[in-house]
């Protein structure tokens, strides 16, 4: 698996669980009792910690499924390693023009007009076997 | 799993008419089964890419295609030679799988390129 899809995968769960932590911390009718009675190896904390790993995955998973960029990086790293020095274009270099597109293409492309997975099959998304065989004159 | 993507350099060059530009291609890249990606980019040189960009890509279904001109297009070719110059006009091709769509963001100039070997496409022109 792609390092920084895994690297944003960690970082979202250790940021979740941070927050949520952060957020036990400071309530203020928690304070006393996470410090005073919880720790890890009470089972009366467990629910606590269960709750937070719960929170840190549901932030990972967000995470993951709401960042283009960290959806694009294996098709990034791909780029980098055929063509050092060159990235796959934002959206933010390519204008598109709603009103002259048909909505649904236009929904289609505008999170990421400058890239396009094809078709996941066992053989070559973009073939065409017999190109001579589908050619015909009007 | 193959994709298609526009990509740039970073480095902000100038044409003659004094416009910022970037080294860009189209490339399209091919999935290996070891995980890995074979790519070709669909020129062999480097295209100026004014920003915002007036292009995207897309992928393009099978079926039948209207090509105002067809031609044969060898990616990696350095020069065109009188070869490049056979092209047919208004002639309908009948894709068998997906296919790449270069789309003008507006206006007409849409071309959809459709595989037939590693590095050599058919460059259909579906308007103009």
């Amino acid at each position: 698996m792609n390092k920084r899809y895994l690297e944003g995968l960690l970082g979202g769960a250790v940021s979740g669980f941070l927050y949520k932590s952060s957020a036990d911390l400071i309530e203020p009718s928690r304070v006393g009792v996470y410090f005073d009675d919880c720790a890890l190896v009470k089972p009366k904390c467990l629910p606590r910690v269960h709750q937070s790993i719960a929170w840190a995955l549901f932030t990972a998973t967000l995470f993951v499924l709401t960042s283009p960029v960290v959806l694009a990086d294996p098709y990034q790293d791909a780029i980098d390693k055929a063509f050092p020095g060159f990235r796959i274009m934002s959206p933010q270099d390519i204008k598109l023009y709603k009103d002259e597109m048909d909505n649904e293409v236009y929904n289609s492309v505008k999170d990421h007009p400058a890239w396009r997975r094809g078709s996941s099959t066992r053989t070559r998304s973009w073939i065409l076997p017999h190109l001579s065989e589908g050619l015909k004159k009007r | 799993m193959d994709f298609a993507a526009l990509i740039r350099g970073a480095e902000k060059k100038i044409d003659q008419m004094g416009n910022p530009y970037y080294d860009g291609y189209l490339v399209i890249c091919y999935g290996a089964a070891n995980g890995g990606f074979d790519c070709i980019t669909m020129s062999q040189r480097p295209r100026e890419y004014h920003l915002p960009f007036g292009w995207y890509v897309t992928k393009v279904s099978p079926g039948e295609q209207s090509c105002i001109v067809l031609k044969q297009l060898d990616t990696q070719q350095k020069q065109r030679t009188l070869a490049d110059q056979k092209r047919q006009r208004n002639v309908t091709i009948t894709t068998k799988s997906d296919a790449v769509g270069y789309f003008r963001t507006m206006g007409n100039g849409d071309i959809v390129y459709v595989f037939q070997e590693r590095t050599l496409y058919s460059e259909c022109l579906v308007s103009d």
